[in-house]
């Protein structure tokens, strides 16, 4: 089963307690957190809407196939996990994550991002994040159930659902009134990008061909060194 | 008949010591980042990934000195042995890759360069890719600054680039090393880079008769 939140940003009042929650539950220290809220590009007044920046947990991670060490990896059950063991800090995932999500922590040597809480979710509980939030702008559940819900929530306020197709569809649902791109979420397509499809062809391609020309030039110079024996003993 | 001809000033067989040192350090210590399922086991400690990274990054600013050094040497210069690239130099490198191949008896008449090696090794390899290497190297250095496609597309340039260079650095290396009648080349690189007279008339006839015409 895979799992999702719904961020439903028309009851959101940008008060942080998800932030609050957030870091404390994952001991962060003073100068980390992993959802960042500010207001959306032109939004002004009480009716204000925020944007979160959090993890999508995208079904194609770029930052996972950019790693070439496998720190980061998409588990069945919805969230992108970190393995700072396993992580040489090379930070192609802070450069490559078009949500601008994983951020390099100097202090600590360590990645940032959001689990998902997957440790909690592993108890059966919800998020830090969603028990938090005071508004209910924040759910917990089932990620077919919690695309549903968001797709109800955009269609009776004529809005938008961001998430359920961007990066092959994310594990986090946001319910917009406008585009969310105006908001401030940026575009991203729907398929893993080109140029990392391109990356997973590359590799193995590139040993095939380094083989073939090794064993190709190996071949030739030993035709060559027979015709020269040949001729040697011919001469004699 | 011992007459010998000078091929390589001692600038240029040190630039080509260094770059035989340069390349093969950047190809090393970028494997693990390469693909560290099949070359993670070249970090082991002592050897750090860091330690690696920051070698690739001080070999990629030696390599960069050291093309500003070739510049100033061959244009200011000392030395201008034609570099720039003609059609002739295309149709040349055709036929003698038939050659090699055998589809053809006869090579081409040649000045000081080979023509395919200046178009593949030279201007291709060591101008055209390093160049692509060292632009798309900054840019996985520095990710903040560029937009997450460009870094995306910086990552593939920085392996296909990785693979073609390595690619020609194979047949380079065949070419020269393996490959036994180009031995006096082979020799004359690193010993004094003088090459006999006789091979390079034979391999180099348009060259030989310049040198021959200015003496």
């Amino acid at each position: 089963m895979k799992y999702a939140i719904l961020l439903d940003t028309s009851i959101c009042l940008g008060c942080g307690a998800c932030v609050i929650a957030c870091k404390s539950e994952n001991l962060l220290p003073n100068h980390i957190q992993r959802i960042t809220i500010k207001l959306g590009n032109s939004q002004k007044g009480l009716d204000s809407w925020f944007v979160h920046t959090r993890c999508m947990h995208c079904e194609f991670p770029v930052c996972a196939s950019a790693c070439p060490v496998g720190a980061l990896h998409k588990t069945d059950y919805g969230p992108v996990l970190y393995d700072a063991n396993k992580c040489i800090r090379c930070k192609r995932c802070v450069g490559i994550c078009p949500y601008g999500v994983p951020q390099y922590d100097e202090e600590r040597n360590l990645i940032e991002k959001c689990t998902l809480c997957a440790h909690r979710i592993k108890l059966g509980m919800d998020p830090a994040c969603v028990s938090a939030c005071p508004t209910g702008a924040l759910e917990f559940g089932e990620r077919e159930e919690m695309l549903a819900q968001a797709q109800a929530k955009a269609d009776a306020i004529k809005g938008h659902v961001y998430g359920d197709d961007e990066s092959g569809g994310a594990s986090l649902f946001v319910v917009t009134n406008v585009l969310p791109e105006e908001l401030g979420y940026p575009a991203v397509e729907n398929t893993q990008p080109l140029s990392m499809q391109i990356r997973d062809i590359i590799k193995p391609a590139g040993g095939v061909i380094t083989l073939a020309i090794l064993g190709s030039l190996a071949g030739i110079s030993l035709i060559a060194h027979r015709k020269e024996k040949i001729k040697e003993a011919e001469k004699k | 008949m011992n007459e010998k001809i000078l091929r390589w000033a001692l600038a240029e067989r040190v630039e080509h010591l260094l770059i035989m040192i340069l390349i093969p350090t950047f190809i090393i210590t970028g494997l693990p980042l390469f693909d560290m399922r099949w070359f993670g086991w070249m970090i082991t400690p002592p050897i750090t990934i860091d330690l690696f990274r920051d070698i690739h990054r001080i070999a990629a600013g030696l390599y960069a000195g050291l093309a500003i050094f070739h510049v100033f040497y061959h244009t200011l210069a000392l030395r201008q042995t034609r570099m720039g690239i003609s059609g002739k130099d295309f149709s040349d490198s055709i036929k003698i890759m038939k050659f090699y191949v055998g589809l053809s008896n006869k090579k081409p008449k040649i000045g000081f360069h080979n023509p395919t090696e200046k178009i593949l090794v030279y201007w291709l390899v060591a101008v055209l890719f390093m160049l692509i290497m060292g632009v798309s190297g900054i840019m996985l250095m520095f990710p903040w600054y560029f937009p997450t496609w460009v870094y995306g597309w910086a990552l593939v340039a920085h392996d296909v680039f990785f693979l073609l260079i390595t690619f020609v650095i194979i047949f380079h290396f065949y070419m020269s090393v393996v490959y036994k009648e180009h031995r006096p080349l082979l020799d004359g690189m690193f010993t004094d880079g003088m090459v006999p007279a006789e091979y390079i008339k034979e391999h180099h006839p348009l060259w030989y008769e310049e040198v021959k015409k200015k003496e």
